[in-house]
């Protein structure tokens, strides 16, 4: 009786132990995993192997042990199979190697698998195109970008030397039309060996106002978002500089070689030039937001009581902290030196709200922040950097750095969608929605495979906190530093920033909002080096929230 | 006609009709995936006809004869060398790539695949009994021997190894036979031997096996580490070595001999390990085999490819890439059937062989007499642990060695050895209704 208990627990430990070490011992540290097999395969000798005693003849007892003994060689051997063929096998076929003179190890099935597969378009919402695919003569396919200021937004499509980037890497099994549609077709269509077609991806942003923002910011560097109010569907979303993602295009066609050299000659020119093309500004670019910020210390003041949007503050054109003098620039030439904090944040009054991040402390200040996205990973199509509160925790413990945090200078740094996202949890009562890019899903013929369902991320702040701060926002362009941004008909609030980065020309910044009746479109502007906020970028936002109320119903 | 119709092996000639199928369709796959189109004839299956054919001859002429020994081994059979036929047809333009000499591999083993079935019926038609056998095991010793070093001093070198004999027009390889030729030896040996089970001797404190048993395992345990040191062939040695310390273990009982064995054996490999580069080389690549990507290590991390690539169905007979692996068609058949047939063509791969050796070692236990007992036991575990060296080796359980897939690889001489054991179990199966 025990014997047969010990028996079935050793058989049941081994196949725990098999199912823990499949799942969790890495494809690389093999040695692991084998011993641990050794060991299982000892386990269920143990568990199957008959006793001796068992009163036949030893002759016929001791060729049931050889028996038992191959099978459980055996049993180790489906084991390893299913590892090897189901658990891992996405990692070993993406496993590769460079050798010493240059060359690639890799799996060669790589090169010919997709060969037939004509991958889907991306587009507008408009149906523009940002990447196409083209047959080349003998059935090859190439991928291409026929839209400058569409192209990068894409990513790039390598597959013969850089790989993926973001949405031809996010998407690239929907594109291949190999997921996102019909799990049984696809399967069957898989095991038919019929003629794959790849999906097309539509995405929310709009050729036009994406055009728009490209011609905008011209030879300056920078970005822009415009996304919604409401659902967080991006309009439009401008980097620059940017890649040529054509010009990074290898494939395994007969042009391999030639696109392989002219690739790699291009990737060495953009990663050696100046300003980065292959940083994706808007979701990667971390900028110094400079008085944008001054929304989310303006929001922990209201949140935490300290001050309500008519409570005075007194600015005498300067404030001592310590061995620092903090001088204000940017008082109105009215000779007033009393403001409501509404005022303040209209005027951009950088010695109160300097004063109010020493006030809130080093807790409340970030802990606001984080419920405003700062140090978390924005859910989105594609990788989203994290904005920062500081680089190093304690310089939030010193009164000068929560008085330089306090306007959005410090060792802030936010992505350009951080800082749209964070003026769309205002207008969207205080929730902040997951910010998405692609639209829908369709088949080759047009038919609807799935479409993205907006969803609520996390909450900033309170919904009668954010209608407050909304107020604040409108009420700087009625009568603060933003006034040009003024749309006749139409309700608008925003918020300029200049933010300085050392000795060079500072960073020129502009968030805001737009609407009918009420708020419906969100943006965010940079431009690197730009000058002042109110002078460089809010022309071009204001620009882009006229054409996005004339053109997105 | 009554008793024709008793002697009918109808569970036999039922069991035939998978592998026939399967031949069949799997040819016209192979064939339709090649030229991409939907039109055939028969003329271009008839390989896979004439596989058939000789499958329904074969248990006709078992019927016929009234022969009444086991009837699923043949099945079990036709479907391996059925599987391992298509494979090979399925590899054959890949293979010709490679030069001349390599153009008319899928003809070859058809002819030797025809050629088995000869064997094996020439075996059940005119050796009845196997227990003459017995008396001639050191001439075949001697043969074997002598085979053995023939093969050492006249042999052809292929890849490095000296294992094959040029007889003209075909090259054949002695090591195949002297496997089966060992198992008779030993079965006729230990069964001589039976009665001194319970002897053993002292020498001062240590209780050894009685002479007849110790002399056998330092001959063979020396044998098999001249083997591992010489030519570098772990899978040989572990082969011949298993063989015995399994027919060892069924004739005395002695678990703590074989224990014995195989720590001894184990020892003696880990020091050859340290002591001859060549033998590291091999281990450490089988740990590691990213560590030369092209060099030692390319062709298991191509065959790693292949399998992974299979994943649960398969890519199809003919749509995958199996041609890519160095020497595919021996060492890595397996590889290729995991990236075409996918996890359920390697599962019924691993479940066939585990029939066809349950079955083996069925028969040795109903076996009547101990040497035919042996015999069984001993054909079976060649059989069984060639597959597992081979498939372990292919999934990187153990170290890479070239030993065949039984019935799948391509070449003549293993497949014909492995026809021999068939034929010899399908006798001893038999021998239990010789007694009335």
């Amino acid at each position: 009786m025990i014997v047969a208990l010990s028996r079935a627990a050793a058989f049941t430990g081994a196949i725990i132990l098999l199912v823990f070490g499949m799942l969790y011992t890495e494809t690389h540290s093999d040695v692991a995993w084998l011993l641990l097999l050794l060991f299982c395969g000892i386990l269920m000798m143990y568990a199957i192997l008959p006793r001796m005693s068992d009163s036949v003849p030893h002759v016929n007892s001791t060729i049931v042990s050889i028996g038992a003994i191959c099978m459980v060689g055996f049993l180790l051997m489906t084991v390893q199979l299913v590892r090897i063929q189901i658990v891992q096998a996405d990692e070993i076929s993406q496993r590769s190697a460079s050798v010493a003179d240059g060359s690639v190890v890799q799996d060669p099935r790589n090169r010919t698998r997709d060969r037939d597969v004509a991958r889907g378009r991306i587009l507008t919402r408009d149906e523009d195109v940002v990447a196409d695919t083209v047959e080349r003569e003998g059935g090859v396919f190439e991928r291409t970008y026929p839209n400058p200021h569409l192209s990068y937004l894409a990513g790039y499509h390598s597959p013969a030397l850089f790989g993926n980037t973001q949405l031809e890497s996010v998407y690239d099994e929907t594109l291949m039309g190999r997921e996102g549609g019909n799990p049984f077709n696809e399967w069957l269509d898989q095991v038919l060996h019929r003629t794959r077609h790849g999906y097309d991806i539509q995405l929310t942003v709009d050729s036009e106002l994406q055009r728009l923002g490209y011609d905008l910011l011209g030879d300056r560097d920078g970005s822009i978002v415009v996304m919604d109010a409401e659902t967080g569907a991006i309009y439009a979303m401008v980097s620059k500089p940017h890649i040529d993602p054509n010009r990074l295009y290898a494939g395994y066609g007969p042009n391999m070689d030639q696109q392989v050299s002219e690739a790699s000659e291009y990737w060495v020119q953009v990663t050696e030039s100046e300003g980065s093309p292959l940083l994706f500004r808007p979701t990667q670019g971390l900028y110094a937001p400079g008085s944008v910020f001054k929304t989310v210390t303006a929001a922990s003041v209201l949140e935490h009581g300290l001050a309500d949007p008519s409570t005075v503050f007194r600015n005498e054109g300067a404030l001592v902290v310590g061995s620092h003098v903090i001088e204000e620039q940017n008082l109105p030439d009215d000779g007033r030196v009393s403001f409501t904090l509404s005022e303040s944040y209209g005027y951009s009054l950088n010695v109160v709200f300097a004063d109010l991040g020493i006030r809130l402390g080093r807790e409340r200040l970030s802990e606001t922040a984080r419920q405003f996205g700062f140090e978390s990973t924005i859910p989105f199509d594609f990788q989203v950097s994290q904005s920062r509160i500081s680089s190093n925790p304690e310089y939030l413990d010193a009164d000068i750095g929560l008085a330089e945090t306090g306007f959005g200078q410090g060792q802030l740094f936010a992505t350009p969608l951080q800082i749209a996202m964070t003026t769309q949890a205002v207008v969207n009562n205080g929730m902040m929605s997951e910010p998405f890019l692609m639209h829908r899903i369709r088949d080759n013929e047009g038919v609807v495979l799935s479409e993205t369902r907006p969803s609520s991320w996390q909450e900033a702040v309170d919904s009668s906190i954010a209608s407050e701060l909304q107020q604040i926002m409108i009420e700087s362009v009625e009568s603060g530093w933003a006034t040009d941004a003024q749309i006749s008909g139409a309700v608008v609030g925003g918020k300029t920033g200049t933010a300085e980065v050392g000795d060079r020309t500072p960073h020129a910044w502009y968030t805001g909002f737009a609407g009918q009746d009420e708020p419906r479109f969100v943006i965010s502007v940079i431009v690197e080096h730009g000058g002042g906020g109110g002078a460089v970028a809010l022309p071009i936002a204001r620009e882009m929230l006229v054409m996005a109320m004339d053109r997105i119903d | 006609m009554r008793a024709a119709l008793e002697r009918f092996r109808f569970t036999e000639f039922q069991l035939l009709i998978v592998p026939s199928l399967m031949a069949i369709v799997g040819l016209l796959t192979i064939f339709l995936a090649r030229t991409g189109q939907a039109t055939w004839s028969w003329a271009d299956i008839w390989v896979s006809l004439a596989y058939v054919a000789l499958l329904v001859g074969v248990s006709l002429w078992f019927s016929a004869t009234g022969f009444r020994g086991d009837q699923a081994l043949f099945p079990i059979m036709a479907m391996l060398a059925g599987i391992g036929l298509l494979m090979i047809q399925r590899l054959q333009p890949e293979l010709a790539e490679r030069g001349e000499s390599w153009a008319n591999l899928a003809s070859r083993q058809v002819i030797y695949l025809a050629l088995g079935f000869l064997l094996l019926w020439g075996m059940m038609t005119f050796v009845r009994r196997l227990n003459w056998l017995r008396r001639y095991k050191y001439t075949l010793a001697l043969t074997g021997v002598v085979l053995m070093v023939i093969t050492m001093v006249f042999g052809v070198e292929i890849n490095g190894a000296r294992l094959w004999l040029d007889l003209g027009f075909v090259l054949v390889q002695p090591g195949e036979l002297v496997k089966v030729i060992l198992v008779v030896f030993l079965a006729g040996y230990l069964a001589d031997h039976h009665d001194l089970l319970t002897g053993h001797y002292r020498l001062g404190p240590l209780r050894l096996p009685p002479i007849p048993y110790l002399i056998p395992l330092v001959f063979m345990w020396l044998m098999a580490v001249m083997i591992v040191v010489l030519q570098n062939d772990l899978g040989t040695a572990l082969l011949f070595f298993g063989i015995f310390l399994a027919m060892l273990y069924a004739s005395t009982g002695r678990l703590l001999y074989v224990v014995a064995g195989l720590v001894s054996f184990v020892i003696a490999v880990y020091l050859t390990y340290e002591m001859f580069s060549h033998v590291a080389v091999r281990v450490r690549n089988w740990i590691d085999p990213w560590a030369s990507p092209l060099g030692i290590g390319y062709q298991q991390i191509q065959g790693e490819y292949a399998l992974a690539s299979g994943n649960l169905f398969g890519t199809g007979l003919g749509y995958g890439e199996p041609g890519v692996i160095p020497v595919v068609e021996t060492d890595y058949i397996f590889a290729a059937i995991g990236e075409e047939l996918g996890l359920l063509g390697t599962f019924a791969v691993l479940a066939l062989y585990m029939l066809l050796i349950t079955r083996g070692y069925l028969i040795a236990i109903r076996a009547v007499s101990q040497f035919e007992r042996l015999l069984a036991l001993g054909v079976t575990t060649i059989l069984a642990l060639q597959a597992v060296i081979i498939v372990a080796g292919n999934l990187r359980l153990i170290p890479l060695t070239g030993i065949t897939l039984p019935f799948i690889s391509a070449g003549g001489s293993a497949l014909l050895a492995n026809f021999l054991i068939i034929g010899i179990l399908l006798r001893i199966s038999e021998s239990k209704w010789d007694r009335r």
